[in-house]
C-alpha cells in the first residue's frame, strides 16, 4: 500500500524539481523571438492548414503573435490593451477587461509562454512527461473548448519548443517555435503597431 | 367675571386642546416632496419616475485617490473594493436594485442566449445587410474571415461560433447592444463600469425608501458610510451623488439654522414682551393661539388625509398671525380699566375684521394648484378662526387673573398717533409706492425648486467629480411606455425606438432592438421567412461550394443551417431579466404589483440626450402617441414655473380684491380704505423694490411669507384706523408695535439663516413687516387726517 503512494511522492517531487528548473531558466529570460509553425486539426477542416509566423515576448505582459503566411495578420497584447490586425481591414484596438475572447487568448498564451508555471496548480492539473509539461483545466468552462495543452521545453534554453492543444472532440493544434533569441532587442514599436499593414 | 365663568372658560379651552390632541394622535407627517408641485400633470409625471426607481437612486464613484496616495492603487484592488461595496448594498435590505457589475461571462452567454431569436431582431436595414453577406461575394469574405479567425489563436474559443454562423449574422446584434449603453461614458471591464482613465468604478443603487424624507435618508447614509469603511481597501473612496446628499445637505442645514436663530429669537421675544408688556400673564396670553393649534392640526390631516411637513411647519408659522388678535385684545381690556365691556366692545369690530380679512386671504391660498400650500392654507384658517374664538374666551379671564394695575406705563415713543407733519410722510410713502410700481415690472419669478436648495459645497463638488468621471451632465428627458399589459408596452417602447432613429436622435439608451414588441417581432418574422423564401434556393449548394474551395469540411457547417431551418424562440421580458442583462435590464423595465388591487403596471423606459428641438419633438410625439409619457427637467420646469406664476398672479389678484372690497364694505370711507390699505401697498412696494435690488427673482417661499405679510400688514391698518377713528388710538398703536415687533423678531431672524428657503421667508417679512409697521402708525394717522381743518 506504501509503493503507489511513495511513487506519488516521487512523481510530485520530480514535477515541482522539473517546474522550479524551467521557472528559474525563465527567470534569465526578459524577451525573446521566434519563428513558429502552427499546425491546426479541426474536423471543420478538410485537410490539416499549417501557418507559419514570428513570436515576440516581452515578459510579463507584452507579446506579438504574427502570423506571415498563408493569410498574414497581428495579434498584440500590451498590459491591459491590445490590437489584431489582418492584411485587409484596418487595426482593432481592444481591451482585455471588455473583450472576453480576447481575455482567453491572452490567459492561453501567457500560460504557454509567461514562463510562471508554478502558479498554474490553482487552476490547472499539471503532469510531467520527459521534458514536457501537461496542462488540464480544473475549471469547466475552459475545459469546454481545451482538453489538455502538452508544453515541450528545449533541453538547453528550457523555453517552450512545442506546444500541442487537444480539444474535447479530438480538434488538435501544434504550435513548434524555432530559431529562438533569447533576451534580444525587440523595439517598442512591434508592440504599438501591426507593421506593414498600417 | 366670576370664577365660575373663568373657570368655565378654562375648561372648554382645554377641552378644545383635548380634542385637539385626540385629533392628532395617529397623526403621521408625510415628507412628500410631490406636495411642494403644483398640477396633477406634473405629480403624475414625477409619480412614473419614482415608479421606475429613479427619484430614490444613488449613484456612487468608486475611486481610486491618487491625490492622497502616493502609491498607485491596481485595477483589480479597485474592481474587489467595488464588487465587495456592491454585495454589502445588494445583501442589505436597504435596496431594491444594485448594479455593481454584469455578471462574468455575460457577453458569452448573451450571445448564446440571443442566437436562438436573432431573427426576430432583424429589421428590414439588417435584411439588407443580410442580402450583402448572403451574396457570391459576401460569402466567399464570411468565409475568409472565419478561416482565418479559426486559425488565429482566438480559434479555440471561436470554433463553436463559426460553425453556427460562418457568415457573421450575429454581428448585427452587436450595434443593438450599443443602444444599452447609458449616457455615461462608462467601459465595462470583466463586468465593472469603468471610467475611461481606469481609475473610478460606478455603482447605481435603488432604496427601499424614500430618499426624500430626510430620516430614511440619514439612515441610508449611515449604513453607506459602513459599507464603505467595510469595502474599500486602502487608497480607494467613494462619493454619492443623487436625491440623498440633497435631502441630507438641506436637512441638516435647516436644523442648524433653527439650533442657532430659534434661542435668539426666544430669547429677544421674551426681552420684547417683559419690556412692553411687563406682566406674567403676557406669556399666557401669546401661548392661547397655540393651544388651538392641535384642534387646527388635527382638521387639516382629517380634510387631507394626510399633513406635510412643510406645510405644518409654515401653517404655525402663519398660524402665528393670532397671537396678534390676543395681544389687541389682551391690551384693550388691560387699559380698559374696570369698564371691561365697553373695552370689549370697542375691540371687537377691529378684531372681527382683522379675523375676517385674514381669513379671507387664506381661503383664496386654498384655490393654489400646489397641495402643501392648500394644506397650510387650511391650517391657518382653521387656526386662525379657532384661535381667535379661545382668545375671545380666555383673554378675558387672563386679565381678571389678578387684579388690574391702573398705573400702566405707557410708552411715550409709541405715539405716533397724531402726526404733525402729515404731508412730508405721506410724500415719502409716495415716493415708496412708486417705486415699487416701477421695481416690479422687472421681477421674474424663478419657479425651480432648486433656486430653494441649499448650497452644500461637498455636495457640488461630488456632483462635479461625478461630471468629470461619468460625462453626462446635460439634459436629460426619459421617455417612458405603458400600457394595459407587457406586449402594449413593448410594442409601444419599440415605437418610441423607431421614432429616436427617425429622428436621428444618436443619443439614447433603449433595449428596444434588444427586446422589440411582438408586433415588431412578428413582423420581423415575415420579413426573415420572406428573406429566406426569396433567397433560400440554391443558397446552401453555393455555400458548400465555397466552403470546399476555401478548404472547410463539406459538412463542417451543418449547424449553420439547422440554426436557419429552426422556428426562432420568441423573446419575452424574462428571457433578459433573468439572463446576463439582468441588471441593466431591471433599471429599463419595471413590473410592479400594487398589493392592494393586485393590478400590475409595466414600465419600459428610454433615456434621451435632449436640447430644445429634440425636446420639442418629443413632446409633440407624446401628444400623438397613447402610452408615451415624456419626463423632462425642463418640461417640469417649464409646466411649474406657469402653473406658479399663474398661481402667483391669481391669488394675489384675488387676495387683494377681496380685502379691498371688505375693507370697503368694512369702512365705506375712501379716507379709512385708503388708511386701512396702506400698510400692504408698502409691503408689496418695499418687497419689490428689496427683490429688485438683490437679484430680481421672486421664489414660493417669497409668495407664502408676501401671503402672511399681507394679512399681518392688513390688520395693521384696520387696528390702527378703528383706533383712530374711535378715539382709542394708543393702546392700537402700542398693540400693533408690539405685535410688528415680535413678528420681526421671530421671523425676521430667519434672514440671517443658511439655508435659502429660510432666508427667502425671513427676508420677506422683515422688509415687508418692516415696512408696514412704520405705515400703520405713520401714513394711516396721516391719510385720515391729511387736508382736514382741524
Amino acid at each position: 500500500m506504501n509503493f503507489p503512494k511513495s511513487g506519488f511522492a516521487s512523481e510530485a517531487e520530480e514535477l515541482h524539481s522539473f517546474l522550479e528548473e524551467i521557472q528559474n531558466a525563465s527567470a534569465q529570460v526578459h524577451s525573446f523571438s521566434s519563428e513558429f509553425v502552427q499546425e491546426r486539426r479541426l474536423a471543420l477542416f478538410s485537410e490539416p492548414v499549417i501557418f507559419h509566423g514570428s513570436l515576440n515576448v516581452v515578459r510579463p505582459d507584452r507579446l506579438r503573435w504574427e502570423f506571415t503566411s498563408p493569410i498574414p495578420s497581428v495579434l498584440i497584447f500590451n498590459g491591459d490593451q491590445g490590437m489584431r490586425c489582418n492584411d485587409k481591414a484596418a487595426p482593432v484596438d481592444f481591451n482585455l477587461g471588455s473583450d472576453p475572447v480576447m481575455r482567453t487568448v491572452a490567459e492561453q498564451l501567457w500560460l504557454w509562454l509567461g514562463g510562471d508555471y508554478s502558479r498554474l496548480r490553482d487552476h490547472y492539473i499539471l503532469e510531467k512527461k520527459g521534458t514536457s509539461l501537461r496542462i488540464t483545466p480544473k475549471d469547466e468552462a475552459v475545459g469546454e473548448y481545451i482538453g489538455t495543452v502538452t508544453i515541450a521545453f528545449n533541453t538547453i534554453s528550457k523555453q517552450p519548443e512545442k506546444v500541442e492543444i487537444v480539444e474535447p472532440g479530438g480538434d488538435s493544434t501544434i504550435i513548434s517555435f524555432h530559431s529562438y533569441v533569447l533576451n534580444g532587442d525587440t523595439p517598442d514599436l512591434l508592440f504599438n503597431t501591426c507593421g506593414n499593414n498600417e | 367675571m366670576s370664577k365660575t365663568a373663568a373657570f368655565s372658560r378654562w375648561l372648554i379651552m382645554l377641552l378644545v386642546f383635548s380634542l385637539g390632541l385626540f385629533f392628532c394622535r395617529d397623526l403621521r407627517l408625510s415628507e412628500d416632496a410631490f406636495d411642494l408641485l403644483p398640477g396633477e400633470a406634473v405629480q403624475g409625471d414625477l409619480r412614473m419616475l419614482q415608479q421606475m426607481g429613479l427619484v430614490d437612486r444613488v449613484f456612487i464613484t468608486v475611486y481610486a485617490d491618487q491625490e492622497h496616495i502616493p502609491r498607485p492603487v491596481s485595477k483589480k484592488v479597485l474592481q474587489k473594493s467595488t464588487e465587495k461595496l456592491g454585495n454589502l448594498l445588494a445583501e442589505s435590505g436597504h435596496f431594491s436594485y444594485v448594479l455593481s457589475r454584469l455578471p462574468e461571462g455575460y457577453e458569452t452567454a448573451l450571445f448564446a442566449g440571443l442566437q436562438p431569436s436573432l431573427p426576430l431582431l432583424f429589421n428590414e436595414e439588417d435584411l439588407e445587410k443580410l442580402a450583402a453577406k448572403i451574396s457570391p461575394d459576401g460569402i466567399q469574405e464570411g468565409l475568409r474571415n472565419s478561416f482565418a479567425l479559426l486559425n488565429s489563436p482566438a480559434g479555440i474559443a471561436m470554433k463553436r461560433q463559426v460553425q453556427v454562423d460562418p457568415l457573421g449574422f450575429t454581428a448585427l446584434a452587436l450595434g443593438k447592444l450599443n443602444h444599452m449603453r447609458s449616457e455615461y461614458a462608462v467601459q465595462i471591464d470583466q463586468g465593472f463600469f469603468m471610467s475611461r482613465d481606469g481609475l473610478s468604478c460606478l455603482v447605481v443603487a435603488e432604496a427601499s425608501g424614500s430618499l426624500t424624507d430626510s430620516a430614511q435618508a440619514a439612515e441610508i447614509e449611515s449604513f453607506l458610510d459602513d459599507a464603505f469603511s467595510q469595502a474599500l481597501d486602502s487608497g480607494i473612496k467613494a462619493s454619492v451623488i443623487g436625491s440623498l446628499p440633497h435631502t441630507l445637505a438641506n436637512s441638516r442645514t435647516i436644523k442648524s439654522d433653527l439650533r442657532m436663530l430659534l434661542p435668539v429669537a426666544t430669547v429677544l421675544l421674551i426681552l420684547l414682551l417683559g419690556f412692553a408688556l411687563r406682566d406674567i400673564r403676557a406669556l399666557l396670553v401669546i401661548s392661547v393661539p397655540y393651544l388651538a393649534a392641535p384642534l387646527a392640526i388635527g382638521l387639516t390631516a382629517l380634510a387631507f388625509g394626510k399633513l406635510s411637513g412643510l406645510a405644518l411647519g409654515f401653517g404655525i408659522v402663519l398660524l402665528g398671525i393670532a397671537v396678534d388678535f390676543s395681544i389687541h385684545l389682551y391690551l384693550a381690556l388691560m387699559a380698559g380699566g374696570r369698564n371691561q365691556g365697553e373695552a370689549m366692545r370697542r375691540v371687537m369690530r377691529p378684531l372681527l375684521y382683522a379675523v375676517l380679512t385674514t381669513s379671507s386671504v387664506f381661503i383664496v391660498l386654498l384655490f393654489s394648484e400646489v397641495p402643501s400650500h392648500r394644506q397650510m392654507a387650511l391650517l391657518a384658517f382653521s387656526g386662525i378662526v379657532l384661535s381667535s374664538l379661545c382668545a375671545f374666551l380666555v383673554i378675558p379671564a387672563i386679565v381678571n387673573l389678578r387684579p388690574r394695575n391702573s398705573a400702566q406705563p405707557q410708552t411715550q415713543w409709541l405715539k405716533f398717533s397724531t402726526p404733525k407733519r402729515p404731508g412730508i410722510i405721506l410724500l415719502s410713502w409716495l415716493v415708496l409706492l412708486v417705486l415699487g410700481v416701477i421695481s416690479w415690472p422687472q421681477l421674474r419669478y424663478n419657479g425651480d425648486l432648486r433656486a430653494l436648495d441649499v448650497p452644500d459645497k461637498q455636495v457640488e463638488s461630488d456632483e462635479r467629480h461625478f461630471n468629470q468621471n461619468w460625462g453626462g451632465g446635460g439634459e436629460q428627458a426619459f421617455v417612458l411606455a405603458t400600457g394595459a399589459n407587457p406586449d402594449n408596452v413593448l410594442d409601444t417602447n419599440y415605437r418610441i425606438y423607431r421614432f429616436l432613429q427617425e429622428q436621428g436622435v444618436k443619443k439614447f439608451q433603449s433595449f428596444a432592438p434588444l427586446l422589440p414588441g411582438p408586433q415588431a417581432q412578428d413582423r420581423n418574422l415575415r420579413g426573415w421567412q420572406q428573406f429566406w423564401k426569396d433567397n433560400r434556393v440554391g443558397f446552401k449548394d453555393q455555400f458548400i461550394s465555397a466552403a470546399v474551395s476555401s478548404g472547410f469540411a463539406e459538412n463542417g457547417f451543418v449547424p449553420f443551417f439547422s440554426w436557419l431551418d429552426a422556428d426562432p424562440r420568441h423573446l419575452s421580458p424574462g428571457v433578459f431579466l433573468g439572463g446576463p442583462l439582468q441588471p441593466l435590464f431591471a433599471s429599463m423595465l419595471k413590473i410592479s404589483s400594487d398589493p392592494l388591487t393586485g393590478d400590475t403596471t409595466h414600465l419600459a423606459m428610454t433615456t434621451v440626450a435632449i436640447d430644445d428641438s429634440i425636446l420639442a419633438k418629443l413632446l409633440e410625439f407624446e401628444e400623438e402617441g397613447e402610452g408615451v409619457h415624456i419626463l423632462a427637467n425642463k418640461k417640469w420646469q417649464a409646466e411649474v414655473e406657469r402653473l406658479l406664476r399663474h398661481d402667483v398672479i391669481t391669488l394675489s389678484c384675488a387676495a387683494g380684491l377681496i380685502i379691498t372690497l371688505l375693507v370697503i364694505l368694512q369702512f365705506r370711507n375712501t379716507r379709512a380704505v385708503a388708511a386701512v390699505l396702506a400698510p400692504v401697498a408698502s409691503a408689496l412696494a418695499a418687497m419689490s423694490v428689496f427683490c429688485l435690488l438683490t437679484g430680481r427673482e421672486l421664489n414660493m417661499m417669497h409668495v407664502i411669507m408676501g401671503i402672511m405679510v399681507i394679512g399681518l400688514s392688513v390688520d395693521y391698518g384696520i387696528f390702527i384706523v378703528c383706533a383712530k377713528l374711535s378715539g382709542g388710538e394708543s393702546t392700537s398703536t402700542r398693540a400693533v408695535s408690539i405685535c410688528a415687533a415680535s413678528s420681526l423678531i421671530g421671523f425676521g431672524v430667519l434672514a440671517f439663516a443658511g439655508h435659502p428657503a429660510l432666508h427667502a421667508l425671513g427676508v420677506t417679512v422683515l422688509v415687508g413687516i418692516g415696512v408696514a409697521w412704520p405705515t400703520a402708525v405713520l401714513v394711516s394717522p396721516s391719510l385720515l387726517v391729511f387736508g382736514q381743518k382741524k
